[in-house]
């Protein structure tokens, strides 16, 4: 029953997330090519009005298409939640809560179709990296594409991999694992905290719930930065200088790496408690506190 | 299930015991305490002397014909020099720099400035092969540069190249710590015939770009001294004596506790250390287990906050114990 509510809450969002992604995928093909343009003809408006006007237009037409292509996740966001929102705290509710599958069940279906969905729109915003890189260099004449920045990128992979010991490349895999990992819990608790802010908007208020849900959302985010700024700061100084003393003074380089390994391994640990914590407050409030009437 | 209370109680107290006990901690008596600031700029002995980090004075070099030495565990700050036992005048040398870093105390900076500027009457006698002597035979050293500006003295110009191959015995001035010093002149031993050279009549030509007197190129005026200048210098000769030598106390070497970039930062650094790695996620444990165990029907979900905040405090042990002990 799990993998049903999952796959129709992702049914759910794909009906209207495949016009984002071609939107996006389209505005990124059209944009690399009027950054070819704006490539080929920068030292050629000297003089030339029609073509400065141009210039400029596609200038101008290259930086909303990149602020909207990277904004394009804020609707995949709306999205998720909008479907969490209806599927959960409208008259839907009734419904869905009448499925033979548990409220803890479904709240998890929620959070992992949540997860699916951003980390497609990462990977379509990836795509459209690469395209951009392998449309918008001018290419020679001729040819239609100039893959110059894919050998570029190859040469210094290649530079800085020359030599390198297997030792030292297993501590990089390490670390950009451990990276990785720590982006993906980092983006859980960001997920966590928007389900758990229209969770407690939905419960609190009786109107406008979803106002409730981004006001609550906006609130918490005032105080945990203000929190973190204040404690945050206190707590690194007194932190970084005895983490300095001592890591100055460890004898070995493999001592050194494997402290820095430890380091990252106990903040994904830390990120990870705060989002499994988020996640069942949210899932008790659900359970314990959700009135649909 | 009150005793599974107790139980998680005490090993609540006990971990907040432990990081009470880190602000505690107190350095072994009997040791001499030094303390260098997180900038490298002041160093305190014994919470009572303070030095500072000197600048400048280019020409005035480290000269620790004697020294007493304060090792240190903590290689990566490196040990204390002075010429002396209650020195006003002390110096840092890293494990892996040639640079010395030198620290002194306000009367320190005096003998320091009356060195730098020529003011000291403080003088010895330095030879490669033999040492060097205690304090010349007084007045040697007025005498010398007093002969070396007189009218009728003999003097001999020679190519400097030559020159190198001559035995030299340098007249070193010595601020009244003995611990710097700067070249003051030269005596060559030149075809059985005594010969000086006082540094502070010549122009920059003859230095090299560190200030040492260079052997590289032209020539050089020397005044060869009389018989009563040679039988006062010999005596001073005679007087030669290794030097170099090292001083450990109490037959063992001492090492620094509390030798750290800032003492006070540690206790800081442990407190704030303890409340994000042994305190914050003590409770979420409880938490995790009790309403696990107080919930009906998903109380699994509760076990994962035990678990994760589990590997947090079983990390942050270990990486406490890496920081301590590697």
């Amino acid at each position: 029953m799990f993998g049903r509510a999952l796959k129709n809450d992702m049914k759910a969002v794909w009906h209207l997330w495949w016009i984002i992604a071609a939107s996006v995928g389209g505005l990124s093909v059209i944009s690399s090519f009027v950054l070819r343009f704006l490539i080929a003809n920068a030292d050629k408006t000297d003089g030339n009005t029609l073509l400065s006007f141009l210039w400029g237009a596609a200038l101008l037409f290259f930086m909303v298409s990149v602020i909207a292509i990277f904004a394009s996740t804020i609707g995949t966001v709306i999205l998720v939640l909008m479907r969490f929102y209806k599927n959960f705290f409208t008259d839907e509710g009734y419904l869905t809560f009448t499925l033979p599958i548990s409220r803890a069940k479904l709240f998890l279906a929620k959070i992992v179709n949540a997860v699916i969905w951003e980390a497609l729109h990462v990977a379509l915003l990836a795509v459209c990296v690469l395209v951009a890189c392998l449309l918008a260099p001018v290419p020679e004449r001729g040819s239609l594409i100039n893959p110059v920045i894919y050998t570029e990128l190859y040469e210094l992979l290649r530079v800085i991999f020359d030599g390198i010991t297997f030792e030292a490349f297993m501590w990089i895999a390490l670390y950009v694992t451990e990276i990785v990992i720590m982006i993906f819990v980092s983006s859980l608790i960001s997920i966590c905290l928007l389900h758990f802010c229209i969770t407690v908007g939905s419960i609190i208020a009786k109107k406008a719930k979803v106002i409730a849900g981004i006001g609550i959302y906006y609130g918490i985010n005032l105080v945990f930065s203000t929190a973190i700024s204040i404690i945050g700061t206190m707590f690194m100084l007194g932190l970084m200088g005895g983490f300095i003393h001592y890591f100055t003074g460890i004898a070995s380089a493999d001592g050194g790496l494997a402290t820095v390994a430890v380091i990252l391994f106990m903040v994904i640990a830390v990120l990870a408690t705060v989002a499994v914590a988020l996640y069942l407050i949210t899932l008790d409030l659900i359970r314990k506190r959700l009135n649909l009437n | 299930m009150k005793r599974f209370k107790r139980i998680v109680a005490i090993f609540t107290l006990t971990l907040l015991l432990i990081s009470a006990l880190s602000v505690c901690a107190s350095a072994e008596d009997g040791y001499a305490k030094w303390f260098l600031s997180g900038d490298m700029q002041t160093l305190t002995l014994d919470g009572e002397k303070e030095y500072h980090l000197v600048y400048g004075y280019y020409d005035v070099y480290l000269y620790h014909f004697t020294r007493y030495v304060y090792e240190n565990d903590d290689t990566s700050i490196g040990t204390i020099g002075s010429a002396s036992k209650d020195a006003e005048i002390v110096w840092i040398e890293k494990s892996y720099e040639s640079t010395y870093y030198i620290y002194a105390t306000e009367k320190g900076q005096e003998y320091i400035e009356a060195l730098s500027e020529s003011d000291t009457q403080r003088f010895r006698l330095c030879n490669f092969e033999r040492g060097s002597t205690d304090i010349l035979v007084e007045g040697l050293i007025d005498a010398l540069d007093g002969y070396a500006g007189g009218e009728f003295v003999p003097t001999m110009e020679i190519e400097v190249r030559e020159l190198a191959s001559y035995p030299l015995h340098e007249v070193i001035a010595v601020d009244d710590t003995d611990t710097l010093g700067r070249t003051h002149g030269a005596i060559y031993e030149i075809d059985g015939k005594l010969c000086y050279v006082g540094y502070d009549g010549l122009s920059n030509n003859y230095f090299d770009a560190d200030g040492n007197f260079s052997y590289r190129d032209g020539t050089v005026t020397l005044s060869i001294l009389d018989e009563s200048l040679v039988s006062a210098v010999v005596q001073s000769f005679d007087s030669y004596e290794e030097r170099n030598i090292k001083y450990e106390y109490e037959d063992n070497v001492i090492s620094f506790e509390n030798f750290a970039a800032s003492e006070p930062s540690l206790v800081a650094f442990w407190i704030f250390y303890s409340l994000i790695a042994f305190v914050a996620p003590t409770p979420l444990i409880v938490v995790g287990i009790v309403l696990a165990n107080k919930r009906r029907g998903g109380a699994k979900y509760w076990y994962v906050l035990s678990g994760a905040a589990a590997l947090w405090l079983v990390l942050g042990v270990t990486l406490a114990l890496m920081l301590t002990l590697l």
